[in-house]
Parts: C-alpha cells; structure tokens; sequence
C-alpha cells in the first residue's frame, strides 16, 4: 500500500512537472518571436515602398516647380508693380 | 475462515486498493496534464493574439509616422520653392529700382498717387530712397496733377529721404505723420507673400500647365 502511495505520488509528481514545463514554453515562445521578427520585416518593407513612393513625388514636385518657376516669379513681379490708380 | 484464507483475502484487498490508488492516481496525472496543455494552449492563443494585434498597432504607428515625415518633406519643398519665387521676384524689383529707367520711374509715382488716394486728407509726405528723391520731384507736378483731379482738391507734397527703403517704393504719410501706407517695394513683397502665397502654389505645383 504504501509502495502504491509512493509510485502515485511520484506519478503526480512528474505529472505537475510536465505542466509546469509546458506553461514555461509559452514565456519563450520561438513562434512568438518569430511572428516579431517577421511583423518587423514586414515593416521594414512597407516603410522602403513608402520612401520610394514619396521621393518619385518629391522628385515629381521639383519638376513640374522648376518647369513653372519663371512663370511663378513672372506672376508675383508683375502683381507686386501692379497699382490700381 | 482459516487463517491462511483470512490473510489472503486481506493481501488480495491490500493489492485491489494498491491498484485503486495507482489508477486514480494516473487519472489524476492524464487530468492534471491534460489541463496544463489546454491552459497552455489557451495561454499561447491569447499571447498570440495579443502579440499580433500589438504588432498591427505597431505598424500602423510606424507607417503612419513614416507617411508624415515624408509629408513634412514634400512640404518643405514646397516652402522652400515658394520661398525662392518671392527671393527672385524681390531681387527683380531691386534691379528694376537699381536701373531707374522708365517703368521704374513711372512705377513710383503711382505707388505715390495710390498712397495718396488710401489717405483722406491734402498735405501729404513721400518718404523715397535718397537715388529717388530727384525723380521724384521732377515728376511731383504731374503727381500733383492727378491726385487733384482723382481727390478733387489741392493737394499739396513734400519729398523726404527715408533711409529705410534701400530697395525702392514710397511711404506716404500725413504731414501730422498720424497716419500712413507704407508702399515701399519691400512692404509690397512682404504683402505679397502674406496674399499670394496659395496662388504661387497652384501655379507652382499644378503639372501639365
């Protein structure tokens, strides 16, 4: 009886273990980590897509302003002299 | 019973109940563990979800910040254009002033009769360049002239030298110096910048035009 006792209680024992072994695996879950890694690559790649999309409209910008510059500086010259008497 | 009989029935129970314990004791175990691993798995969704939502606030926030720096970019640029339209155009005006030709001349004495006609009164002060001062008087008859004809009294004008033009244009003033429009070339621009800093944008920026 009492060798039964012990084998049940070792049983238990090794059953609390595993549980406990099991709730630790969560703290360092490799999936967790790797889902951040790739939420960061991911990121990463969106921020690159977004640069790019604003330096062509950057670049786009300075075109179409150097194009219409002197037409600009024309524009303020001219309305700057005008004088409505 | 015997005695022999007696003792194996108590080893025969002493072993059913060995057995008992043992088995209630594995059920125990399966039961325990089978909990942890459901609570585990319930723990590791949770954490999952947490993580993922987490990170999809992350992202928002990065991109977000990301688009609102290139923005401020793209803005700046602007700015920056703008402000080289209204450095150049000043710069044309310091030239024409420079060169006193004809327009110039002609520029300045409406600027004079336009400050004259903001003002209501008949004695009036214009306050030139000091290169503007001689031109200036040499024009003030024909001022002079027009501002009585679109005031439809005498007028009457001093010329004085104001060493806070250095670019060019006039500010006229009351001879009491109570009230005054300044319509110096650098008043103009200022102003012009204040009003048509939305019209240099679309003339600046609309492609195609």
């Amino acid at each position: 009886m009492r060798k039964a006792r012990e084998q049940a209680e070792e049983i238990l024992k090794k059953a609390r273990e595993e549980a406990e072994s099991a709730a630790q695996a969560i703290e360092s879950d490799q999936h967790q980590r790797k889902s951040r890694e790739a939420k960061k690559e991911q990121i990463g790649r969106k921020k690159a897509e977004i640069e790019k999309e604003y330096k062509l409209k950057l670049a786009a910008l300075n075109k179409v302003a150097e194009e219409n510059f002197e037409k600009a500086v024309t524009f303020v010259t001219k309305e700057i002299v005008k004088v409505e008497v | 019973m015997s005695v022999l009989e007696l003792k194996s029935e108590i080893q025969r129970r002493a072993e059913e109940e060995s057995a008992r314990i043992l088995e209630d004791a594995r059920k125990e175990a399966e039961k325990l563990v089978s909990e942890a691993r459901s609570k585990v798995e319930s723990l590791r969704e949770e954490k999952t979800r947490n993580l993922m939502r987490s990170l999809e606030t992350e992202e928002r926030a990065e991109l977000a910040i990301t688009r609102m720096d290139q923005k401020g970019k793209i803005l700046q640029a602007k700015s920056q254009w703008s402000d080289k339209v209204f450095e150049e155009a000043g710069k044309r005006l310091a030239e024409m002033a420079e060169e006193r030709g004809s327009d110039y001349r002609e520029l300045l004495s409406k600027l004079i009769l336009e400050g004259i006609m903001k003002i209501k009164d008949k004695k009036f002060v214009a306050e030139v360049n000091s290169k503007d001062v001689d031109a200036i008087k040499k024009e003030s008859k024909a001022i002079l002239d027009r501002a009585a004809k679109m005031k439809n009294e005498r007028i009457e004008l001093e010329i004085k030298t104001l060493s806070t033009t250095p670019m060019g244009g006039v500010v006229i003033s009351t001879e009491d110096k109570t009230r005054y429009y300044n319509n110096s070339l650098e008043a103009r621009l200022f102003n012009a910048r204040q009003n048509l800093a939305g019209e240099i944008h679309k003339k600046m920026f609309k492609a195609g035009e």
